[in-house]
């Protein structure tokens, strides 16, 4: 490719100003501030152009675009011919500022090039050279300082030859790219190793602590799962052991259910019997009532009897006896004080006896109200009944005091048979006392006239009858007046004084008895109603009573029966009643349906009938359940408590992923170094290896010419790039080693080499150079220029310089049409007008 | 008279969020959204009457429960008693000796299925609800293969288990949980299937998936939440769905062609991000200007109310023409020939690229993306 011509529209201080170019080389000369510069970046901006887009791209480009920006004006735009190696024309317009009115258009034909080499944005020229505006930049233009570079520092030679094989020139040599490569993978990776504080160490550590953190809490899990399990067996257990408590209790329901229904039927057999013997016992206990009233009655009866009838004179027969008695006070007797006495006290106890058989217990009074009260109530309900319906509250009133009388009647009924049952008890207490007292006395008096009358009275032995003592101690008296001699007048005043008084007691006491046999005789006539023995005379109704009275207490066997089976039942009952004991057999046999609903009725039996099973079994299993229960809450409170201290597994698993994901993430990015390392490393040692032999030609094709034969051939190391040349004395120097003059020649060459090797073999790179002899003396001035000549016959080469001496010598060694000389006249600062100086002189 | 039924499935809680990268907080929020869901879907449960609230499944998830996982849904179902609830267990809370099904003490109104084939719950009187239960997380077979209703009246499916017509019979995966045909819900008898398994929602007239209702991931999409079946006593039966999650989902895309500088490209996600509420997740993609180097932790802290951004890469490609280059004679060159020649993963293939020509370029930081 050659540049044809360079139009200037508006860039920098040039206004609407054409270079034209010759294919060969081109020396542009100038002095200073007249446009040298300026003309060299418009002909690098007229065929790559600016990158059209968002971001401030590269610094370079960025930095010569805003150099040339105009100050005044908008047109900012410069436009090239360019003649590719194929023959075509190309006319390339670079809009700078807007960027969008870019084209690359065939000369002849008009085709728009445009889309084969945009770039970035915008059409690149020298894409058709497989180069770019970058590349272009850092190969084709060689400035001043890239010289200079060379000549000053060892190295540069070699790293801008490596920069340009490793990437035109542009970026870093593939060895910076690999030592960034390292020192990347140091600090971001890091070793594997343990000790090691670099992130892929660190990320691995914070794995290692994640997974033990999640091991650690799956281990509390399964501690937990494991504690449930057990718990889930002590559940059971517990529940087998429940279960066996349930089961015996049942064995023992079920037996007391048996047996509660055993003694249930014989306790309702016993009730039933008791019922009817209660029933029986009530009219039992009413006779012996009535036989013992009956018993004391006729004893009564049979007292009033014997001592009914009055003996002696009466008592005024006596008194007039007594008047007939001449003289003398009464004397004393001297009858024996001891039978007297015996016989007094004998008489104080036997109207004793008959003065408590006349205070003898009734009901009838008392009777006679509940009676009452049962009739009133009666009455009153009648009437309550019969009360019209349009008077419900007196109906009611009625009721209730039927109903209350009723009740008080019943109450009282109650009341008095116990008071008449206590009674009756303390009467006949007593009335045995007075009995016994009467019997003893009356023994004591028998014996005491059987001694004074001797066999007149008793001699038989046997006890003496009341009326036997009677008459034995009337004898006893008269026996006793006329035994005694002394009996006078005195005596027999005594005797009938005494018997005055003992006429008036027997009076007294047959008047007593009289009225009290009058009412025996009334109460012997109510017992025998009540004993359902009626008619008769008294004295039949009396034995017929009598006899009734010893059948009736015959039959205590009856109620002592009745007392054992009262007895027997409240047993069998406890302290419960009847329908209390039927409602705990009922309890018993429902609990026992429940718990056969759990367990098989054969098993349940079987066990009750076992002997082994008793309380003490239902306590130790209830034990053992309790035991078991108080172990399953300790156990559930210890999960429990686990339980609120467990953390989170999905946290620590979503650790251990986050951790994992970070040595995963340094794993790849240290992989993707590793393979970006190699990738680089075969790309430069092939890149490399192909350049040098390359170089190696291109440099002696040139370098005996450019040398005037001190040097002949070169060899360049595939790895280093390092260059060497041979003299003519076979010796091989280091290009860096050589003289000023002969490095900046061979550096040239390479430059040119380099350009030719990254230029696409279609098309030859043009070079252009900025000052580049500036720091020569006038022979290596010279050199350089004839080198420039030597390259310039296979590609366009434009030189920009303002030394007298390369345009001396371009004046002499320029080849008309091949070449060309253009002079930028100048005599004031560029820049300062876009239309004051710049005039082209061409030669 | 209608019977109404809250039906839901896949809330898959205590889920493991670690692919959204972020830190435990997100996650836990996650977590706690998914809870608030089931709050929700219970208290919609008591506000409509229901007659049942079922669960199709993947209620919670096996591996990553805890006793306070049991706890919770033990007190809330507790709490909608004596309304009954029925759970078929899925793949991910599958019934075993060591499930919470077994350890919690549900209350009287809770009913797990435990049949590896389908069992009757009566709900009422002529509407029985047949439900089974995954009793291994993988290997579960159809629930309906052999299965046919036995008795008068209307029949519902609750079960967990995938419908094989959707994706076609030829994934193995199918295989592992529960599969049917829609044929064998045709010969079951059952006049609808309450199903779950599947996350994307599918509403039809035999069968209902309602999704999972708080969601699990981006890019899924269907209405989804819990489901109301209205079932009239003629056996028709009408479906509507109740949203219940609270969480919005965001997809954002940034393009980073034009920026050459982190700080630019930043302040343009932060306008994208602006407002957002939810989960985002940002896109980038676009022409990546070689000396832009992109990090997740760079984007992902700038939103201002969203709970968590996703940093994901989209279409990146780098502003370079990686063609131009290749035909290089450089080592630059070379290296993409030999980069683009390699058998890497293109992704892999990529990143070498990104980072060797970086290198190349003297960037001092060539890693991220």
């Amino acid at each position: 490719m050659q540049y044809l011509s360079v139009q200037a529209r508006a860039f920098g201080a040039l206004r609407d100003r054409e270079l034209e170019l010759a294919p060969g080389l081109n020396v542009i000369h100038g002095s200073n501030e007249a446009g040298k510069s300026t003309w060299h970046a418009a002909l690098y901006l007229a065929l790559c152009g600016a990158r059209r887009g968002r971001g401030r791209g590269r610094e370079r480009e960025r930095q010569i675009l805003e150099r040339y920006r105009p100050r005044i004006g908008s047109d900012y735009s410069l436009a090239t011919t360019i003649e590719l190696e194929d023959g075509r024309r190309v006319e390339l317009v670079q809009d700078l500022d807007g960027k969008v009115d870019c084209t690359a258009c065939e000369a002849l034909l008009g085709h728009d090039l445009s889309s084969g080499i945009i770039h970035e944005g915008a059409p690149d020229g020298a894409r058709w050279m497989q180069l770019d505006r970058a590349s272009f930049l850092a190969t084709a233009c060689v400035e001043q300082g890239d010289l200079l570079e060379v000549l000053l520092q060892a190295e540069a030679l070699q790293e801008q030859l490596q920069r340009a094989a490793d990437t035109s020139g542009v970026e870093a040599t593939a060895q910076r790219a690999l030592e960034i490569l390292d020192r990347y993978r140091r600090e971001q990776v890091g070793s594997d190793q343990p000790r090691s504080q670099r992130p892929l160490a660190r990320a691995r550590q914070r794995l290692d602590e994640a997974r033990a953190c999640r091991e650690a809490r799956e281990e509390e899990f399964a501690e937990h799962a494991r504690l449930l399990e057990e718990l889930s067996c002590w559940r059971e257990r517990e529940e087998e052991l429940q279960g066996e408590v349930r089961k015996v209790r049942g064995a023992l329901d079920f037996r007391r259910a048996h047996r509660g229904r055993e003694k249930l039927e014989q306790a309702t057999r016993l009730e039933e019997t008791l019922e009817e013997l209660e029933r029986e016992g009530e009219e039992s206990a009413r006779r012996k009532r009535l036989a013992a009233r009956v018993r004391s009655a006729l004893q009564v009866r049979e007292a009033c009897q014997l001592e009914g009838r009055l003996q002696g004179p009466p008592v005024a027969e006596l008194r007039r006896e007594l008047e007939q008695l001449s003289d003398g006070s009464p004397q004393r007797s001297d009858l024996d004080s001891g039978v007297v006495e015996t016989h007094e006290a004998y008489r104080r106890t036997l109207r004793a006896i008959d003065d408590h058989d006349l205070e003898s217990p009734s009901r009838r009074s008392l009777a006679h109200v509940v009676r009452g009260l049962a009739v009133t109530s009666c009455l009153l309900l009648g009437a309550a009944v019969s009360v019209p319906s349009g008077h419900p509250g007196l109906a009611l009133s009625l009721a209730l005091l039927g109903g209350g009388g009723a009740l008080l009647g019943l109450v009282l009924s109650i009341g008095e048979t116990l008071r008449t049952r206590l009674e009756l008890r303390l009467w006949q207490r007593t009335h045995a006392e007075l009995e016994a007292e009467a019997s003893e006395l009356e023994r004591r008096l028998g014996e005491a006239l059987r001694e004074a009358v001797g066999s007149v009275v008793g001699g038989d032995g046997r006890r003496l009858e009341p009326g036997e003592l009677e008459r034995a101690f009337q004898l006893y008296l008269s026996r006793r007046r006329r035994r005694e001699g002394r009996e006078g007048v005195d005596a027999r005043r005594r005797e009938i004084l005494e018997e005055i008084e003992r006429r008036k007691v027997d009076e007294t006491s047959v008047r007593r008895l009289r009225k009290l046999r009058g009412k025996n005789r009334r109460r012997l006539l109510r017992l025998a109603r009540e004993a359902g023995l009626e008619g008769g005379d008294e004295t039949e109704l009396a034995t017929r009573l009598a006899s009734w009275a010893r059948e009736v207490e015959a039959g205590d066997g009856e109620e002592r029966a009745l007392e054992e089976k009262r007895e027997e039942l409240l047993r069998l009952l406890g302290e419960r009643s009847l329908d209390g004991l039927r409602r705990d057999v009922e309890e018993s046999i429902e609990e026992v349906r429940a718990i056969l609903e759990e367990f098989d009725l054969e098993e349940i039996r079987h066990l009750a009938r076992q002997d082994g099973v008793s309380l003490a079994d239902l306590e130790e299993a209830r034990r053992e359940a309790r035991e078991a229960t108080a172990e399953l809450a300790r156990r559930l409170g210890q999960i429990q408590e686990r339980e609120l201290h467990l953390g989170s597994r999905v946290e620590a698993e979503e650790e251990v992923e986050r951790a994992r994901r970070e040595v995963e993430r340094l794993l790849e990015l240290d992989e993707t170094i590793e393979l970006t390392r190699g990738f680089l490393e075969e790309a430069r040692d092939e890149v490399h290896r192909d350049l040098a032999p390359r170089l190696v030609r291109f440099l002696e094709k040139y370098l005996a010419t450019v040398t005037l034969g001190a040097y002949d051939r070169a060899r360049v190391d595939p790895r280093t790039l390092r260059v060497q040349v041979r003299s003519s004395a076979g010796d091989w120097i280091e290009a860096t080693a050589l003289s000023r003059g002969t490095a900046e020649q061979i550096y040239l060459l390479l430059r040119a080499a380099l350009a030719d090797e990254l230029t696409g073999k279609d098309e030859v790179c043009p070079l252009l150079l900025d000052e580049v002899t500036v720091h020569c003396d006038a022979r290596r001035k010279t050199r350089i220029l004839e080198t420039l000549k030597s390259l310039a016959a296979d590609r366009q080469v434009i030189l920009f310089s303002q030394e007298q001496a390369v345009l001396d010598w371009a004046r002499e060694h320029l080849e008309e049409g091949r070449d060309r000389l253009i002079q930028l006249k100048s005599s004031a600062r560029v820049g300062e007008t876009s239309r004051r100086e710049v005039e082209l002189e061409q030669g | 008279m209608k019977l109404r039924i809250i039906h839901f499935s896949d809330l898959h809680l205590e889920a493991s969020f670690a692919w959204m990268g972020s830190e435990g907080a997100t996650a836990r929020r996650r977590r706690r959204a998914q809870r608030a869901a089931l709050d929700a879907i219970v208290e919609l449960a008591r506000e409509h009457e229901v007659d049942a609230l079922t669960c199709g499944g993947d209620l919670y998830e096996h591996d990553r429960q805890t006793p306070r996982t049991g706890r919770f849904l033990c007190e809330l179902f507790e709490s909608l008693h004596p309304v009954p609830v029925l759970i078929a267990p899925g793949n991910h809370d599958w019934l075993g000796p060591a499930s919470l099904y077994r350890q919690v003490d549900w209350s009287p109104n809770v009913h797990v299925f435990s049949g590896s084939r389908l069992e009757p719950f009566e709900l009422e009187s002529g509407v029985t609800i047949w439900g089974g239960a995954h009793r291994s997380p993988a290997r579960t077979e159809s629930f309906l293969d052999g299965f046919e209703v036995d008795r008068e009246g209307i029949h519902l499916g609750l079960f967990h288990g995938t419908l094989r017509s959707r994706r076609g019979t030829g994934d193995d995966r199918d295989l592992l949980h529960a599969p049917f045909t829609l044929d064998d819900l045709r010969a079951s008898g059952l006049d609808h299937a309450m199903l779950g398994h599947l996350h994307a929602p599918d509403h039809h007239r035999l069968y209902t998936y309602p999704g999972n209702p708080e969601p699990l991931n981006f890019g899924e999409t269907g209405e989804r939440g819990a489901v109301m079946l209205e079932i009239e006593s003629s056996g028709n039966l009408t479906t509507r769905v109740l949203p219940v999650s609270g969480t919005e989902l965001h997809e954002v895309s940034v393009d980073v062609t034009g920026h050459g500088h982190l700080h630019s490209l930043q302040q343009q996600v932060t306008a994208a991000l602006s407002g957002l509420e939810g989960l985002v997740r940002l896109r980038l993609h676009g022409e990546q200007d070689p000396a832009l180097v992109l990090s997740r932790p760079d984007f992902a802290g700038l939103a201002d109310v969203a709970e968590s951004v996703k940093v994901e890469w989209g279409d990146l490609r780098p502003a370079l023409d990686l063609d131009h280059l290749a035909r290089e004679k450089t080592v630059r060159g070379r290296f993409i020939q030999k980069v683009r020649a390699s058998d890497l993963p293109p992704e892999r293939q990529g990143a070498v690229l990104r980072m060797g020509l970086r290198a190349l370029d003297g960037n001092r930081d060539p890693g991220g993306l």
